[in-house]
């Protein structure tokens, strides 16, 4: 029984620990956590991947136990007789649970049922959040057939339903456009407005700084709470906007990284955003210096470190391209089309790419770039156009260009039932490296990227970041010229 | 955190002369490509490095437009002019 002083606070975190076991190791996820929220504040939650941020808010919706410590919502304990506090949060998690085959309109009715709504009152409310999301013209449509935005939209009304004090969201803008990043965070707000309690982890940094709070959480504990600008005050003084006249800006990034007294360099529109340590860094020739405004990524570094490690082999190797009007097309797409059926889901691309380019593919979720991608990697053949790879055209002989690119997809295709190092020798295999050349190329990329460790680890169990590498690692295996990231 | 490691090895791979070819909904990593493409149903509505791509959304209103501002606009006045013709 909770015995300790109600608080209005909605929710409050009093020494919360959480074990939990993976294989034969005990992961200790939240290690001695106290937090309270402001009411009708948004909080937004960060940290690194592993941090936490996902055990914290299914602790706080009730679906964890803590293995030590309490959780409060509005002042109650969350343990016993907790329906009641049920019915004042809204909680959706990373992947909302929608059902594809029913309509946004049975989704909505079903989830009102499901939490217990009146119809007449369930009507008005789903009136209401059709509206604020934006969705009532597509009430017929299947949920599955919605876009990413969207989904997380209905996702977003579902938990909404019962009109929650507090409301719980983990990572809902992630994966989605910038449109409807937007969108959903200008729900956000005016749901703020309402008084409503916002408790929501992300992965952006701007996001953050829009937040009235932010918790930055790090293996497990509070590493600081406070509102943005309690973050980045300290580092007046010590952001700079670098620009140089001659010095392309990936190569003036390197130089200024590697610079005593730099923390971080990092590529913005205008040139390079430098965090210096305390000490004052000397600009050197030809370099402009402007003092800009700490924002909130400065500091997250400043606390976290910037991820950079120093090992990645930066040093420019023979092969060095010198610049751009040299540099050969290995990648031509002329008039690329592809039907699916009646639909054009690739209307006449026409682009080239060159050696040692790095070269994006931007757009809103479903705007062909997956399908683009699909048929430069020769795994779906166009319907019209020339496409050309590596001088190999890919409607002729797309085996022969496989050989020579890598390819990472969105859901990064390891075999998680299977360690690193037996993913490492499926994909050599499949790669058709051989005996001493497999046996190279495995040592290389277990070097390069640092596997070593984590040989004997299934990949399901690794954390995103070392998942990440991994799959690089397999996509660079056979050495490509070029590498596709999707 | 795991995204800053990942593009210092995409910068690498890129200066060894490994040509990269990337999709991403973070707009503040389509700074870091040399050459974008901007698709909007099926179709390549711009391309050009990342500052022709944002000098094609200015307007006397928003005369400096961040890569997000330029996204949301080339798109949505592609996908209103869509809408109207259909």
């Amino acid at each position: 029984m909770a015995t300790e002083t109600p608080t209005t606070s909605p929710l409050r975190f009093a020494g919360v620990r959480k074990r939990f076991q993976r294989g034969k190791d005990a992961v200790l996820a939240l290690d001695g956590l106290n937090l309270e929220l402001t009411p009708g504040q948004v909080t937004g939650l960060l940290g690194p991947d592993g941090a936490g941020k996902t055990t914290l808010i299914r602790l706080a919706a009730g679906l964890l136990r803590p293995s030590e410590g309490k959780v409060f919502l509005f002042g109650q304990e969350l343990s016993t007789g907790t329906t009641d506090l049920q019915e004042k949060i809204g909680y959706m998690p990373q992947r909302f649970g929608l059902y594809e085959d029913l309509t946004v309109q049975e989704n909505l009715d079903l989830y009102s049922d499901l939490q217990g709504l009146a119809p007449e009152q369930a009507r008005n409310r789903q009136q209401d959040l059709l509206k604020l999301t934006a969705l009532g013209p597509f009430g017929k449509r299947r949920a599955g057939a919605l876009s990413g935005g969207m989904k997380q939209k209905l996702g977003l009304a579902c938990a909404l339903l019962r009109a929650p004090q507090l409301l719980l969201l983990d990572e809902p803008t992630v994966g989605v456009d910038p449109i409807a990043r937007r969108e959903l965070w200008e729900i956000i707000q005016s749901l703020r407005g309402a008084g409503t309690t916002v408790l929501m982890s992300t992965a952006y940094f701007d996001e953050a700084e829009r937040c009235d709070a932010i918790v930055l959480l790090h293996e497990g504990k509070l590493l600081r709470q406070g509102n943005p600008q309690s973050f980045t005050d300290p580092l007046r003084g010590r952001c700079f906007l670098v620009r140089h006249h001659e010095m392309r800006r990936r190569a003036l990034r390197e130089s200024l990284q590697q610079r005593p007294g730099v923390r971080d360099a990092r590529i913005v529109a205008d040139g390079i955003r430098v965090l210096t340590g305390p000490e004052p860094v000397t600009p050197a020739a030809d370099e402009q210096w402007e003092p800009i405004s700490p924002a909130f990524e400065d500091a997250f570094v400043e606390l976290l470190g910037s991820g950079t490690t120093a090992t990645v082999n930066t040093a420019p190797t023979t092969t060095t391209i010198t610049d751009g009007k040299a540099a050969e097309a290995v990648v031509e797409v002329e008039g690329l089309r592809k039907f699916f059926g009646h639909f054009e889901a690739v209307k006449s691309s026409t682009f080239s790419v060159r050696r040692g380019e790095i070269f994006g593919l931007l757009g809103a979720n479903g705007a062909g770039k997956t399908t683009t991608f699909r048929m430069l990697c020769g795994l779906l053949s166009p319907s019209a156009g020339t496409l050309r790879v590596a001088g190999v055209d890919m409607r002729r002989a797309s085996s022969a260009a496989r050989a020579r690119i890598g390819y990472v997809a969105q859901k990064f295709a390891l075999y998680g039932n299977l360690s690193v190092d037996q993913n490492l020798a499926f994909f050599a295999a499949a790669y058709g490296l051989r005996g001493k050349q497999r046996a190279a190329a495995i040592a290389r990329v277990r070097e390069e990227f640092q596997l070593a460790p984590y040989g004997p680890v299934n990949a399901d169990n690794l954390p995103l970041g070392i998942k990440q590498r991994l799959a690089l690692a397999c996509a660079l295996l056979h050495e490509p010229p070029i590498l596709f990231l999707d | 955190m795991a995204r800053r490691e990942f593009w210092q090895r995409i910068n690498a791979l890129a200066a060894q002369g490994v040509t990269v070819l990337i999709t991403t909904h973070f707009m503040d990593e389509a700074e870091y490509c040399d050459r974008l493409v901007l698709m909007s149903l099926g179709e390549i509505l711009a391309q050009g490095s990342p500052a022709e791509l944002r000098a094609q959304a200015k307007s006397p209103e928003h005369p400096d437009p961040s890569m997000e501002d330029a996204f949301i606009k080339l798109i949505e006045a592609y996908e209103s002019q869509i809408r109207r013709a259909s």
